[in-house]
Order: structure tokens, then C-alpha cells, then sequence
């Protein structure tokens, strides 16, 4: 009988591998399993039913678990690396010898689909989306908050300088609004005759009548900073002029 | 050694010890990284502001300086204390202090979220500028910043520069910046 690239002769026991003129003689017990299950080919055969007569006291005899893996095992090995697929043991359910090699279902690198059953499937997804969910709920909006306006600025004195200012959060100010302050100071600012400062960072706070200021500096000393907080008697109040550039030590 | 494994995981036994070892390991991992995130501190620092007061009358704004305000943030067997207080002489100095803990960090935006008690207040007048500075930087009412009282606040870093022991933090939702000192 052909198995593979393989014939298995019946009456001298053996099994000759034809793509490298091999010839392995079967023992009694790889004889006899290959003998069943060449009869019931294409089918499961189940480990209870490859019982047969001991070949020295004649009684009957059955495989263990262990004897089965490790007969599979020989059998792999003798038909060759393209057709070790050919024989195979299913666990909970017996062994069977195909008739055409199948795909190794027994690799953990197959689709999951075949490998593991559709609960596991489930399982893995629903893992992956709650740690999609935790890493999400962790990192969104990630990152260093950016000034929601920032300019550079030149003062007459030539010194160079930048503005950062922050939009307050949930402030009911508008966009347009926020935007216009920030140039109307950004224009005060550049008329300064002198610029002590690298930058200034401008909050709005969510009252819309406290500013918060930070002044920067690096020099061969460090850095330097100050922090102004005005607080506006009306929101709608213009503060930023020239006087009060120089009377809080932004301006020199 | 795969073979065996995958033959393992086919039989009932392998299946369950899948599903239970996965679930375990799976659980381990979220609790540590929750547990690593939770247990981040924010850096102790102090921090002192000018306030400026400014009013109309007649179309003429008015420039009316105040008080400074401190701010001191440090840790002590794992508590967080805020200190503010009013650069006044020791027996007119108005004062609020607070312990806590680290409710959550928000790695994303780095934003600490602080529960904080209120352990000590002294504030010089009912009418004080410096508390009701405060009521709004917490987001409470003047009244509710007495002893025993509970205030949250969250505190996002903006800015850090170790080496020159700075760093920018901006305290939500009031949005307020303090540029501050760090400490060794």
C-alpha cells in the first residue's frame, strides 16, 4: 500500500521510503498499529480500538498514550518531512492516517480559527479590547498641553521675545474673543523699549477676570522666572498698556 | 515541544489552564500598570506669585498691588501638602494648608488629580483677598475652605526643567499658572 512517498509492505513488514530508497523494518506493535489504521484510512481510529494480541504471551494488549505519541512520532520521522502530516494523533479522540497530507493543524502558529477553539477566540478579543480600553483611557490626549496662541515679537530695542498664552478650559469666553487679547497684548508687548524676558506664558482663568503671568529668562546665571497674577475687576477690562507693561517689571 | 503543547492546550485540562492562566496573567498586568501609574508623585516645589488688583473708576483703570501668595507642595510618608500663605508679618499672615493623596495620574496629559483635607485656615477678615483667591483657584465657595473640609484639584505639568530645577504647572479646573522652584 502507498502512503505518501512511502510503501508499506504488508508481508515482509516494512516500509520503504522511495524518495531516499529507505527501507524501515516495522516492529510489532508499529506494524500492527499501521496495519489498523491503513484499514480504517481517512478515519479517526480511537486509541482503545489499536488493541491486539502481545506478540510473545498472545494476550491482548493495549497502547498506552505515551507508546501511541511515540509510534506517531516514528511514523512521522519514516515518511519524511512532506508527508509527516499524513499520520497524526488527535488528542481525547484517537489516531488517524490520511489519505492526502493535511496542513499540521497541531502548530500553535496556524490560524486561531483552527488552533483554538471559538471561546478562546472570544477570550483573546475581548481581552485585547479592554486593553485597547485601559491603555486609551490612559494616553488619550497625550502630551505636553500646547498654548492655544504663540507669537514671537521684536521690540524696538531689538530684543526678541515670545508670547504663549493658554485658553482656559470650559471658560465661556469665546475662540475670537481669546484671540483678540492675545494680539492686542502681543502688540503692547512689542512696543516695549526694553525686554527683559525670553517669554511670557498667559493663562485666562475660567472666571475670565484672573490672568496668570510667568516671566522667563535664561541667562549664564539660569533661568530666571516670575509669576503676575492680575485679577480684573470686569472681564471685559483692557489691563495691557504700556504703563502697566513697565509698573509690573514686564516691560524695562 | 510545540507539538506537545498544542496537543496540551486541544484536551479539556489544557483549555481551562488557557483560559484561567490567561485571565490571571491578564488581570497581574493591568493591576501592575494601574499600580505603576497611581504611585508616580508629583515633584515637591515652592512657588510665590505678586497679585495685582485692578479696578475702573472713570474709565481710568487703577493699579492696586496686593499681597504676595506662597505655594509649597511636598511629601511626607506618602502624603501630599499644599501650603499657601500671604508674605505678611507671622501674626497677620493669612494661611491655608492641605493633606492628601494622589487620586489618579493621567499620564497623557501628566495631570495629577490631588484629594486634599483642609487641616489648618487662617484668614485675616471675612472680606480677604487672599481667601477668595483661594475659593476660586479650588473652585469651592469662600465658606467651604474650613478645617475638615475636602477640595479637589487636579495639577497638570506644562513644563519641567530638572537641571535648572524649574518647572510649569497649571492647576485645573481654575487654570492657573504657577511657574515654581523645584526641590533638590
Amino acid at each position: 500500500m502507498q502512503i505518501g512517498c512511502c510503501w508499506f509492505d504488508d508481508e515482509q513488514k516494512e516500509l520503504i521510503n522511495q524518495s531516499n530508497a529507505t527501507k524501515w523494518q516495522l516492529n510489532y506493535n508499529e506494524y500492527k498499529v499501521l496495519s489498523i489504521l491503513a484499514k480504517h484510512r481517512g478515519h479517526v481510529v480511537p486509541i482503545e480500538s489499536l488493541s491486539f494480541p502481545e506478540e510473545h504471551d498472545g494476550y491482548l494488549h493495549s497502547l498506552s498514550l505515551t507508546e501511541m505519541e511515540q509510534l506517531v512520532e516514528n511514523f512521522q520521522d519514516y515518511f519524511g518531512e512532506a508527508h509527516r502530516g499524513l499520520i497524526e494523533l488527535i488528542a481525547d479522540q484517537g489516531a488517524i492516517l490520511y489519505s492526502n497530507v493535511v496542513v499540521n493543524r497541531t502548530s500553535l502558529l496556524d490560524s486561531p480559527t483552527k488552533v483554538i477553539s471559538k471561546a478562546h477566540y472570544i477570550l483573546v478579543i475581548l481581552m485585547t479590547i479592554i486593553a485597547s480600553y485601559f491603555v486609551h483611557s490612559n494616553l488619550k490626549d497625550s502630551g505636553f498641553r500646547v498654548p492655544d496662541f504663540s507669537a514671537e515679537f521684536i521690540t524696538p530695542g531689538g530684543s526678541l521675545a515670545k508670547l504663549y498664552a493658554y485658553e482656559s478650559e470650559g471658560s465661556e469666553d469665546y475662540h475670537g474673543d481669546f484671540i483678540s487679547r492675545s494680539e492686542n497684548a502681543l502688540s503692547e508687548l512689542s512696543k516695549c523699549d526694553v525686554m527683559d524676558w525670553d517669554s511670557l506664558l498667559v493663562s485666562i482663568a475660567r472666571d475670565n477676570r484672573t490672568i496668570s503671568v510667568v516671566l522667563k529668562k535664561r541667562d549664564q546665571d539660569g533661568l530666571h522666572f516670575e509669576n503676575i497674577r492680575v485679577i480684573k475687576e470686569d472681564p471685559q477690562m483692557t489691563v495691557v498698556n504700556q504703563d502697566w507693561l513697565k509698573e509690573v517689571n514686564i516691560c524695562g | 515541544m510545540a507539538n506537545r503543547l498544542a496537543q496540551f492546550l486541544m484536551t479539556k485540562l489544557g483549555r481551562a489552564v488557557f483560559i484561567l492562566s490567561s485571565t490571571v496573567l491578564f488581570c497581574i498586568s493591568i493591576l501592575i500598570l494601574e499600580s505603576f501609574a497611581d504611585s508616580r508623585q508629583v515633584s515637591a516645589f515652592d512657588c510665590s506669585t505678586k497679585i495685582h488688583a485692578m479696578t475702573a473708576n472713570d474709565n481710568i483703570v487703577i493699579n492696586t498691588p496686593q499681597i504676595s501668595i506662597h505655594l509649597s507642595l511636598t511629601f511626607n510618608d506618602e502624603k501630599i501638602y499644599l501650603d499657601y500663605f500671604s508674605e505678611q508679618p507671622e501674626s497677620s499672615r493669612e494661611h491655608l494648608s492641605l493633606k492628601g493623596q494622589l487620586r489618579e495620574l493621567e499620564i497623557g496629559k501628566l495631570l495629577y488629580q490631588l484629594d486634599l483635607d483642609i487641616t489648618d485656615a487662617k484668614f485675616i477678615s471675612d472680606n480677604s483677598s487672599f481667601q477668595s483667591y483661594l475659593a476660586n483657584e479650588f473652585n469651592e465657595s469662600k465658606e467651604n475652605l474650613a478645617v475638615g473640609n475636602q477640595v479637589s484639584v487636579n495639577v497638570q505639568v506644562l513644563e519641567m526643567d530638572a537641571d535648572n530645577g524649574f518647572i510649569l504647572v497649571k492647576f485645573t479646573p481654575f487654570s492657573t499658572l504657577w511657574a515654581c522652584q523645584l526641590h533638590e
